[in-house]
């Protein structure tokens, strides 16, 4: 017995629409993945090459710094002491004359692990002086770091949701 | 009347896209749980101490920039050199007690000659000097302009820029850093005090960009 006859071209006309859209959507994850395939984190403060909000509405320019692999921990240098953020630990120049002070610690820490964390000096004004000292204790200890300017009024907030 | 071709069953093919289908909803839920945890990343700072890159100088002071070439410096003191020596003509003890008077000025500098014939280039920044400003034109700095043309001189293969940033010029330096990003060109930064000289010779740091 013959069965009905069905007219399939416009079923097939959506099959082939839906892999298409398919087939982007795949591409799209692909490429997602492929761009940090090993998924690492990293803490950014800087998401933008001009900090000021006016300029970002009018021209977004992401940094290009060069680091994508070490997670930086990031202290605020201002001109006669240092914080460690995010605990906001506060060390005084004073107290990096005596031995075993938190900054000494912090270096400790992460000399252990200088393979995947590093330091970023976030320069206030007028601690031009003071970072040289500590970039000097840093850099002798093998430990990467990274500079970056800091207006004397702009709070810092890390984890890619910052300037 | 056009002829009539001869049926076709697609049944088979269309069996084949249905499950053509499936696979890539399937393919496309797994690779999308793990798109969904992808972090997108946000480089950050960090000095290429590997690199070898060797740098271009500007200085960001009152809000403006200025350029610091150490082919112009060495030119200016070896052409203040050899107009002393004439003037003196070529007394040596005439020569040093005149150079210890000579002070150089270049692009919003002040040099001193003698520290400059040792060797080290110590500029003193002058303060009513105006540099490069970039306004509203930011963006539409092209090779021609001040800013631009030095850019443009710039191999970002074999140089970088170091910008020496004063406390009130700290947006100049974003700027001036956005357009050298713009162009491949790597940076460092190198803070300063707001009347502190800028030394360059022998006994300094290193600068990496990063």
């Amino acid at each position: 017995m013959k069965g009905a006859e069905v007219d399939t071209s416009g079923f097939q006309a959506i099959v082939l629409m839906l892999i298409g859209v398919l087939m982007i959507m795949l591409i799209s994850n692909v490429l997602t993945i492929i761009s940090n395939p090993e998924n690492i984190k990293i803490g950014a403060v800087v998401t933008g090459a001009v900090y000021d909000e006016s300029d970002e509405e009018r021209t977004f320019i992401p940094p290009k710094f060069q680091n994508m692999r070490q997670d930086p921990i990031y202290l605020d240098v201002e001109p006669d002491r240092l914080i460690i953020y995010p605990e906001k630990t506060v060390i005084t120049s004073r107290d990096l004359m005596f031995e075993g002070n938190e900054f000494e610690r912090l270096l400790d820490q992460v000399e252990q692990m200088k393979d995947t964390r590093y330091i970023v000096l976030l320069l206030r004004p007028g601690s031009a002086v003071f970072q040289r000292r500590v970039r000097q204790v840093i850099r002798d200890r093998g430990i990467d770091v990274g500079f970056e300017p800091w207006e004397a009024d702009r709070p810092i907030i890390s984890g890619g949701m910052g300037a | 009347m056009a002829a009539k071709g001869p049926a076709m069953d697609l049944s088979s093919f269309m069996d084949i896209m249905t499950c053509i289908l499936g696979i890539l909803i399937l393919i496309i839920l797994l690779t999308g749980i793990d798109a969904s945890q992808i972090t997108v990343l946000v480089a950050t700072p960090k000095e290429l101490t590997s690199d070898d890159k060797s740098p271009v100088f500007f200085e960001c002071r009152n809000q403006s920039l200025f350029h610091i070439s150490m082919d112009d410096l060495r030119q200016a003191v070896v052409d203040k050199t050899e107009a002393i020596r004439r003037q003196v003509d070529d007394d040596e003890n005439e020569f040093l007690k005149v150079a210890s008077q000579t002070q150089l000025i270049k692009e919003g500098q002040r040099m001193d000659f003698t520290y400059a014939l040792m060797g080290r280039y110590m500029l003193f920044p002058i303060d009513d000097a105006q540099g490069y400003r970039f306004g509203e034109r930011l963006l539409r700095e092209s090779d021609e302009m001040w800013y631009g043309s030095r850019l443009a001189q710039v191999d970002p293969e074999t140089q970088f820029i170091c910008f020496f940033v004063r406390p009130d010029s700290f947006k100049v330096f974003q700027q001036a850093r956005a357009l050298a990003w713009m162009r491949g060109i790597s940076v460092s930064v190198e803070l300063q005090d707001e009347r502190n000289p800028i030394v360059f010779g022998p006994g300094g740091d290193r600068i990496y960009a990063q």
